[in-house]
């Protein structure tokens, strides 16, 4: 791994397109600025929820015991709360 | 241009039409189209009930409904799939988990993994967002029921 310092406002440049810029840093999070062509995708590698087990556990598979009142009372519920 | 407010959620916009996912939901890639089920006392929520699996369905609820300060940064490239890049042209919703406990329900919203619909072509798709104070502030508000 190359590790650089770069102060705000200064940038490095990869290969001759990409160039990515300090914005601003405090304590624990830097803003970077990705100035690239339009077809570099730009990923953020932060751990990704799985949506897949997400979606899974949230559908309601034909639960009889979910009534459809359900929503109603949810709606009651959060106007309540304003 | 109707565009999503707390006081006029786009979920009404969209009550009983279909919507499609193109490339199916994340988990049930046979189920590409899904209607909005809503009856008006359910406003702001709805049942997103698949069509092509009958027994597949969820509750979801109007984002900004559910949380009236919930922002969202989506890419134009995640937009553009789906026909337009002008925010006003979609409604974003979270997915609902209910979970059952001491005889009571809770509702809680996955703010991670929201659904974006264009309203104008009714196509849609799940983007996972980065957690940030907005996601997290969303996640913390559940609904005991």
């Amino acid at each position: 791994m190359l590790v650089l310092s770069r102060k705000v406002g200064e940038s490095i440049k990869l290969a001759d397109d990409i160039e990515i810029t300090v914005l601003a840093v405090d304590n624990t999070r830097v803003r970077l600025g990705v100035r690239a062509p339009r077809h570099i995708e730009v990923r953020r590698s932060v751990p990704e929820m799985n949506v897949v087990e997400a979606n899974r556990e949230a559908a309601v598979l034909a639960e009889p015991t979910i009534n459809t009142g359900l929503l109603a009372k949810a709606a009651k519920e959060k106007n309540k709360q304003g | 241009m109707e565009t999503a407010t707390a006081e006029n959620p786009t979920i009404e916009i969209l009550r009983n039409k279909i919507i499609e996912f193109h490339q199916g939901l994340p988990g049930f890639p046979a189920s590409r189209q899904f209607v909005m089920a809503q009856e008006p006392q359910e406003r702001p929520f709805a049942w997103m009930q698949s069509i092509n699996e009958p027994q597949v369905r969820f509750a979801v609820v109007d984002a900004y409904a559910w949380d009236r300060d919930f922002s969202l940064e989506v890419d134009d490239d995640a937009l553009s799939e789906l026909g337009s890049i002008d925010p006003v042209d979609y409604a974003v919703y979270f997915i609902l988990h209910i979970q059952k406990s001491n005889g009571g329900i809770t509702l809680k919203a996955k703010p991670n993994a929201p659904l974006l619909v264009n309203v104008r072509n009714r196509q849609a798709r799940q983007v996972v967002v980065p957690r940030s104070s907005s996601t997290e502030r969303a996640e913390a508000l559940c609904l005991e029921l």
